[in-house]
């Protein structure tokens, strides 16, 4: 009831925003761990002292899992585990990918539809169609067209993905297009280029990255699908989809094989999505304000 | 009978640029249903941060530091968020003073009436619309039926502040905070939306906040006032006694600043200022916050402040000097 | 040869287009219907009129924030009404504006000292420590303290933000600033500050302000000429003497009746024009105040009036107030009309 019951005065310190995040949000945080540990083990593989994950060798056929072999060998004996770290580096570089382009690639599209009302019409109906057909079955579709290989897994993923990223950056332009801070800035002399890049995009950065994670974690699962119908990545090079396709025989007998990449997918998966939402409160402008009541 | 709104020692301090801001500081006021209030005072007072805390609406960590807000029987500072929802919107109108921020600019203004209308549950979609029209007539946006379906940036300024007043009308409430509600409007359509607040009063018992800087509305609407400054309310009378015999030198200084209309000597002549700024926050006095800048001023003035005192039946403030100088 | 006005509106129109809903007809807005006047250099031109009836499209399309549907705007003898953005963008340092809502004419995320900076930036007038201190200078001029520089908007007050506004528009040194309600969000005290200080600047550096306003006493204070719209068209222009002294259209006298008085003892002495408040999508014929009009005629509701001079600068569309005469008998007609 009175004033200094309730008011502890603290003194203003800013914290590391980054750590404040984190401290608030085990969760991203133990996501961002997990991601760390999958990318350096992918990146380092060449470099790290594991067994050959393509070498074959008939006699260690479908070993369970042991010291030497932590998860296992396939129905070729080779290591499930150092075929896993390898298979990493896949789903690393095709997850990123797919978020990078698919990002830019909207970011332009959108900025452009949002902000010119006759490409609007024309570009949003384009992307509606392109998100009427399920991704999977278009980038299957893509796939099949083009020569194999992880550039073309990269350009088939991303091309469902990109209206979902015109669609949140043009609702975004849409929105600040009618500030009239927008206005005042045109009236100060602030040129287009300029414009976006101060005073639009800044606006979509944050809901831009959480959808990157989401395309991300996407992008992970559908190159797996990819890999397990046989459509993505080639057989000699290891990835989690081919593994668990390899590994779908033997699951009565041998279920390590599949269940290993497995697991590794899934758990990257969801360690991007946590990390997703731990970005979107850090990026939240409310909790950048420098200021908030005592 | 109790009053409808209690209001005892709130405060809203903020931390900014390294510095405590005690936007609001120590302010009290009670309200009976039906009831007119002015709070007028200089930009940056602490007005509208007093009108957020009442709602809970302080943004970055919820809740005001301290105070006690009594609102129909419920305590507002301890009420749970679902209840703080309903009195929101509900029980309490708020009309904001960004009335573009306020309006959501994807949405067609017919969209964010109904959906408060419906808040309610009792009305159907066609009755939320048609009320939705009887709220925009109210507040004289012409063809409102037409209109429904356009979005913020469609309306100009002053019919984007009617729209708000519809807003915070729609769902008849007992107490409209109205913070700066007609600053966007030009005096005829400002002098039937004033007269509109007041028929509600007359007719459902409610009661207004009415939150400006310009002194003839206060004249005009309100029955009593309290002045703020700095954080602190500084005077608080009946609007007769306010405007008759003003006492703390800031209030004087107020209205000696406004130019008046038909007042030819004044024509692009300097108007009258209250010489310099708000203390900031950082070097905020500790005797009276209104020293600096005070012509009365002097060294009980600036060595503590002034205790809030009675002068004359219902006329507060705080001010040493309370009264002392000739009305000018 | 004399030089040319500052300012040339000739018959200014802006008509929005609204969706048309699923079924209906084509609904046009027609917010400002053949505006014109002139404005010379360092004089301020008061503009009133009801909320919604195109003030502030009128202030928009004279610093061409859009472009207006017909109609010429001249700035120093150059029509900029219908010049592309890039042409467009070097007039703007001789056209500011202050907008009506100081709280969306803020961007959010930048801090005040970057606000103010932006259009030295943009025009290569200032950079490094002489941006900082031109910035630091303006802060001073409007009011705001130096400590704030650093402060986003959400940290000021509504009359702070305003200020960071007027900050803004000052920074090019411009000829004309377009002022849409720079004043309604300010508290009485800084008012009155604003307005002096718009009047040193004036003073000081020749500017000349269209000042969108709709407290009539501060429009009284400040104009040399005063404007009054009502749906989309001008209805009375006069010197500001003779528009407060002795209104001649009926709508200018309804609003200057309609002011409230800060003196609770002439409480409700004010007569408000009656009726529903005609839409711009379809405005009246004949004379557009006619339904609303207490001495309307039958006359006004068929022919609509045009702009005439009933005395030097002076000019009513009123088939009452200013009748169609020949020249030189307005005047005397303007005598009897008091
Ligand atoms: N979120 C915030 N963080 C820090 N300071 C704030 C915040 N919100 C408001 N303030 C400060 O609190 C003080 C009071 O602000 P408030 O908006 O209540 O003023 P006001 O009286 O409504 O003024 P105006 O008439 O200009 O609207 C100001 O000095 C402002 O700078
Ligand atoms: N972008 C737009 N699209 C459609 N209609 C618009 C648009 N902008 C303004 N209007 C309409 O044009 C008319 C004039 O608006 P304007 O903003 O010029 O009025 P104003 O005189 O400035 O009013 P106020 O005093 O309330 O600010 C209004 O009826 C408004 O609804
Ligand atoms: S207390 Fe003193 S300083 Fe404060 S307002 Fe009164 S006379 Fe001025
Ligand atoms: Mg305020
Ligand atoms: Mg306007």
């Amino acid at each position: 009831m009175t004033l200094a019951a309730t008011s502890p005065v603290t003194p203003p310190s800013a914290p590391p925003r980054l750590r404040g995040v984190f401290a608030r949000h085990p969760v991203a945080a133990a996501g961002s761990i997990y991601i760390a540990l999958v990318a350096i083990g992918a990146l380092a593989a060449p470099f790290l002292p594991l067994q050959d994950p393509i070498a074959m060798s008939p006699i260690d056929r479908l070993k369970p899992p042991s010291l030497e072999h932590f998860f296992g060998t396939d129905s070729f004996g080779r290591d499930v585990f150092s075929r896993a770290v390898h298979g990493g580096r896949v789903s690393l570089v095709v997850g990123l990918g797919v978020a990078l382009v698919s990002t830019m690639i909207g970011l332009v599209v959108g900025v452009l539809s949002g902000f010119y009302r006759r490409a609007d019409a024309v570009v949003m109906r384009i992307m509606d169609a392109v998100m009427s057909i399920p991704s999977i079955l278009l980038a299957i579709a893509l796939v099949t067209i083009n020569k194999p290989g992880v550039l073309t897994i990269i350009i088939s993923i991303t091309v469902p993905e990109i209206p979902r990223v015109t669609r949140v950056v043009r609702s975004v332009v849409l929105t600040v297009r009618e500030q009239t801070y927008i206005e005042a800035a045109v009236a100060v002399g602030t040129r287009p280029l300029k414009m976006l890049a101060r005073h639009v995009l800044p606006n979509a950065v944050a809901p831009l990255i959480v959808q990157a994670t989401f395309i991300c974690a996407l992008a992970v699962i559908i190159e797996a699908s990819l890999s397990f119908l046989g459509a993505g990545t080639p057989a000699e090079i290891p990835s989690w989809g081919n593994m668990m396709a390899g590994g779908r025989t033997f699951i009565r007998n041998a279920p390590w094989v599949l269940l290993c990449p497995g697991l590794m997918l899934g758990f990257t998966v969801l360690s991007i999505n946590m990390l997703g939402d731990g970005l979107r409160d850090l990026l939240d402008p409310r909790m950048s304000r420098a200021a908030g009541p005592v | 009978m109790s009053a409808l709104l209690e209001v005892a020692n709130l405060s809203t301090h903020f931390h900014s640029g390294g510095h405590l801001v005690r936007a609001v500081d120590g302010v009290s006021f009670t309200l009976d249903a039906g009831g007119v209030l002015g709070i007028v005072g200089e930009s940056g007072c602490g007005k509208s941060v007093a009108a957020m805390s009442i709602l809970r609406l302080i943004d970055g960590k919820p809740g005001v530091v301290a105070g006690d807000i009594q609102f129909d029987g419920q305590d507002l500072r301890v009420l749970d968020e679902s209840g703080m929802r309903k009195v929101r919107g509900g029980k309490i109108g708020m009309i904001f003073q960004e009335p573009m921020t306020s309006l959501n600019p994807v949405l067609t203004v017919g969209r964010q009436i109904t959906e408060a209308i419906r808040l309610d549950g009792s009305f159907s979609n066609a009755e939320a619309r048609d009320r939705a029209v009887e709220l925009l007539r109210l507040v004289r946006i012409a063809e409102a039926e037409k209109r429904l379906d356009d979005y913020p940036h469609h309306f100009s300024g002053g019919m984007r502040q009617r729209v708000m007043i519809a807003l915070a009308l729609s769902r008849s409430p007992k107490l409209l905070i109205a913070d700066e509600p007609t600053t966007a409007l030009d005096v005829t359509v400002q002098a039937q939306i004033l007269d509109l607040l007041l028929d509600l009063r007359d007719r459902l018992g409610m009661a207004i906040i009415l939150i400006t800087h310009d002194l003839g509305v206060v004249a005009e609407t309100c029955e009593r006032a309290l002045v703020m400054y700095a954080g602190r309310k500084i005077e608080e009378a009946s609007v007769a006694d306010l405007f008759a015999s003003p006492l703390h030198p800031y209030t004087r200084g107020l209205m000696n600043s406004v130019p008046r209309l038909g007042d030819e000597t004044s024509r692009r002549r300097r108007l009258l200022e209250i010489p310099g700024v708000v203390p900031s926050p950082a070097a905020m006095p500790s005797g009276c916050r209104f020293a600096p800048r005070c012509r009365l001023a002097e060294d009980r003035c600036r060595a503590a402040y002034p205790q809030w005192r009675a002068y004359g039946a219902g006329h507060f403030a705080a001010c040493w000097r309370a009264g002392e100088a000739p009305h000018d | 040869m004399t030089e040319a006005p500052l300012l040339e509106v000739e018959n200014l129109v802006k008509h929005y287009a609204l969706s048309r809903g699923w079924f209906g007809a084509p609904r046009v807005v027609h917010a400002v219907d053949g505006v014109s006047f002139n404005m010379e250099r360092g004089e301020t031109l008061g503009l009133v009129g009801e909320s919604g009836c195109g003030k502030s499209t009128v202030a928009r399309c004279i610093v061409r924030l859009i472009e207006p549907t017909s109609g010429s705007i001249k700035v120093n003898g150059r029509d900029v009404a219908h010049l592309a953005e890039r042409d467009m963008r070097p007039m703007r340092r001789d056209l500011q504006i202050v907008f009506q809502d100081p709280f969306s004419s803020l961007n959010p995320r930048h801090r005040a000292g970057a606000i103010v900076a932006e259009p030295l930036v943009n025009f290569g007038l200032a950079e490094g420590a002489e941006l900082e201190r031109r910035v630091a200078e303006l802060f001073e001029r409007v009011g705001l303290r130096k400590d704030q520089l650093n402060n986003r908007p959400h940290e000021f007050s509504g009359g702070q933000r305003q200020r960071l506004g007027i900050a803004r528009a000052l920074a090019v040194n411009p000829a004309l600033i377009v002022c849409d309600e720079p004043v309604s969000a300010l508290d009485v005290s800084i008012q009155a500050q604003v307005i002096n200080l718009l009047g040193d600047l004036q003073r000081d550096l020749g500017l000349a302000y269209l000042f969108v306003a709709h407290d009539l006493a501060v429009v009284e204070h400040i104009s040399h000429r005063v404007a009054v719209m009502y749906l989309g068209e001008i209805v009375e222009i006069a010197p500001r003497d003779d528009l407060f002294d002795a209104p001649q259209h009926p709508y200018t006298e309804a609003l200057l009746a309609a002011v409230p008085s800060p003196d609770p003892r002439n409480k409700r002495k004010r007569r408000l024009i009656e009726g529903e408040v005609p839409s711009p999508i379809s405005p009246p014929a004949g004379c557009r105040f006619h339904t609303r009009c207490p001495i309307a005629e039958a006359r006004c509701k068929l022919e609509a009036p045009r702009l005439r001079a009933i005395a030097p600068g002076h000019e009513v569309a009123c088939h009452l107030r200013a009748p169609r005469i020949s020249g030189k008998s307005a005047k005397l007609n303007a005598e009897t009309a008091r």
